[in-house]
């Protein structure tokens, strides 16, 4: 009830007179050649263009944001891949965590075992320090600016943890059944991870797939229930990136193109990215 | 015996711009070869295999995927190679050819395909003579060369392979924003073994994200040929190994036909399918909090690049509707967008002020108008 006095007080207007309208950005594309493309398109008309960088180790776009990794550098760019701040960097790939529509980013060097906040205004802020989380960093997500949520792998199994970006704070663990690289962490915590099979998507506080529902009473209706899913592929996937907001780029054993995945709700749309032939 | 050279106008123009990038050299130490010329591999025992190696080298000035090497020819076998890898100015790729004749007699022909993933096809002519026992000259797969060992008392009409009958199939059906597998299948089993190429053309609209998507690692995207190969005894085209090969349709309403071609110019098949005038397709709707109110953002296409209106409904976390849906007419943005966009797909944000807390509003319903009809999405 109090939830339905507050939606009728709202009162919405368009704030621009007109809309922007504009070709549909999809992201950034890492090549196996080192090259970095943006991505332009929806499902089933996605198109990498001409590469705005080389030997580039490691990449993640957002809407917003792109970070890229070479061997000694790490650059923030631009949503078109313009080049706005360099700075020296460990030498190897880098894990990145880009929230949505923010202009600051999280990077982790495996090399050093360090977890930094990026930003295009300021230099590079340690969060925390080497070995500080007792395992190997799988991947990293952001769900807001504050807040960062990894996956940790060691000797116990591995575990997501929701570090505070503001000191470091370890602030919840919990643990994860059966999860491996490679793998994928969503900004929501939802997990993507592969298997012989094909990729298994396991959304936060989802029930693991081959486990027994209890059976103390049916589900009331239209309460949602996640699960985790199995989506088969052509081949074992070798890579998860972030490619974009929305996006992410599966690369597969076959060396076939690789695939554009995007989470809508249940479903999951995917696509081959094709990549404009251009010359180096 | 001088082996005819079997070029067409087509493959003479895209010998020019091979040449341009690509040179290829027997190893050790030469001769070069330009395309249409005749590489000979001299006179072998008949049964005894003769192998030479070549070298492709990437002069520049561009960076080169390799996509397509094949030889026909029964008597010549290209030994393995790294199709499908991106080759950097000055680096080249090695490979083997075996020609081993299995009768007597001048002049075996055959032909060595070249091709880039940014060029068409380059051909080289295969000759070599089998020793021993002469015995009528055998000439695959191409009808037209024809030089003879001796003379014959009666000429014998050089052998045509007859092609099963052909067809290009679409699966899943061609429409809009999609990427099916285009195959070539044939009623019965291909006789000899061939090369050749698919094109596709269209009528109507252009859309510069139309185009085939080669299977290598980065998915090299080619507009509108590419290369098959044809293997003895099996029913269907390979692209570069593959029964099929997908192609991204764009996003603009047209009519496109697919013709399979082999290298000598006979038409296999021709096909034609037609992309109908559609309603907008929505592909996503997000919604954002953003200062002051919210963002939302619609990705889609229009492939009779006619849209003008937009519906926003907002609904709360219960999904009730909040007021009345807000109407934006954006004709004239997408007016000004679509003749320079090369395509029908658009990525539209259009921002809301808010009273009130944001943080009620659970979802927005986009509806969009094209002169087609109106469709909807609900945000993710």
């Amino acid at each position: 009830m109090t939830r339905r006095l507050a939606a009728f007080a709202l009162y919405l207007t368009a704030a621009w007179a007109q809309p922007a309208v504009d070709a549909p950005r999809a992201g950034c594309l890492r090549g196996t050649d080192g090259a970095l493309r943006p991505v332009h398109g929806i499902t089933g008309a996605l198109l990498a263009g001409a590469p705005a960088e080389w030997s580039v180790i490691s990449a993640a776009c957002s809407d917003s944001l792109a970070l890229v990794k070479t061997n000694d550098s790490l650059e923030i760019r631009d949503s078109s891949l313009g080049l706005l701040v360099r700075w020296d960097a460990p030498a190897g790939a880098a894990l990145f965590a880009l929230p949505r529509g923010s202009q600051t980013g999280f990077v982790y060097y495996p090399a050093t075992g360090t977890l930094i906040q990026v930003g295009v205004q300021s230099p590079p802020r340690t969060v925390l320090g080497s070995q500080s989380l007792g395992g190997v960093l799988l991947a990293i997500a952001s769900p807001d600016p504050l807040h960062l949520i990894a996956v940790v792998s060691d000797t116990p199994g591995p575990r997501l943890v929701r570090i505070s970006a503001a000191d470091g704070t370890i602030e919840s663990q919990t643990p994860l059944e059966d999860v491996a690289a490679p793998l994928a962490l969503l900004n929501d915590g939802t997990v993507v991870f592969a298997d012989s099979a094909g990729l298994l998507i396991r959304p936060p506080g989802a029930a693991v797939a081959g486990m027994a529902l209890p059976r103390i009473r049916p589900m009331p209706p239209r309460q949602a229930f996640v699960t985790e899913r199995r989506m088969a592929l052509p081949a074992a996937p070798v890579s998860i990136d972030q490619m974009g907001g929305v996006w992410l780029a599966v690369r597969l054993a076959d060396g076939s193109a690789p695939l554009a995945l995007r989470l809508e709700g249940a479903r999951q749309r995917t696509c081959r990215i094709p990549t404009m032939e251009t010359a180096q | 015996m001088i082996a005819r050279l079997l070029l067409s106008s087509l493959f003479a123009a895209s010998c020019a711009l091979a040449q341009q990038q690509l040179q290829l050299k027997a190893l050790p130490a030469g001769p070069i070869y330009e395309p249409g010329q005749t590489i000979d591999f001299g006179t072998v025992p008949a049964g005894t295999p003769n192998t030479l190696a070549f070298q492709l080298a990437n002069n520049g000035p561009g960076r080169l995927v390799l996509t397509r090497l094949w030889v026909d020819g029964a008597t010549f076998q290209l030994g393995s190679t790294r199709v499908g890898v991106a080759v950097a100015i000055g680096q080249s790729i090695e490979f083997t050819i075996t020609f081993t004749p299995q009768t007597a007699g001048a002049a075996r022909l055959g032909e060595l395909w070249v091709q880039t993933a940014a060029q068409p096809q380059a051909e080289y002519d295969l000759a070599g003579t089998g020793a021993g026992e002469a015995s009528v000259a055998l000439f695959e797969p191409r009808a037209e060369a024809a030089p003879e060992a001796t003379p014959a008392p009666t000429p014998t009409p050089t052998p045509t392979p007859a092609w099963p009958k052909a067809g290009i199939l679409a699966q899943p059906a061609l429409s809009s924003g999609e990427q099916s597998t285009i195959s070539i299948q044939f009623e019965a089993p291909i006789p000899v073994d061939g090369a050749g190429t698919l094109t596709m053309d269209h009528t109507g609209g252009g859309d510069t994200q139309r185009g085939f998507i080669l299977p290598d690692a980065n998915g090299t995207f080619v507009p509108s040929e590419v290369s098959f190969t044809l293997t003895a005894g099996e029913s269907v085209a390979r692209f570069m190994g593959n029964p099929g090969i997908v192609f991204q349709t764009g996003s603009t309403a047209s009519t496109l036909t697919f013709t399979a071609t082999l290298g000598g110019g006979t038409q296999l098949a021709s096909q034609s399918f037609t992309i109908a005038p559609a309603p907008v397709g929505i592909d996503l709707v997000l919604l954002e909090a953003a200062s002051n109110g919210v963002l939302v953002t619609v990705d889609g296409f229009d492939n009779t690049r006619t849209a003008s209106t937009l519906s926003f409904t907002f609904c709360d976390t219960t999904n009730h509707p909040i007021g009345q849906p807000i109407s934006v007419n954006a004709t004239a943005q997408f007016q000004s967008y679509f003749p320079t966009a090369g395509t029908g797909l658009f990525g539209l944000k259009q921002a809301f002020n808010v009273t009130g807390d944001v943080s009620a509003i659970g979802s927005v319903s986009v509806s969009v108008t094209n002169s087609q009809g109106s469709s909807s999405k609900v945000s993710q």
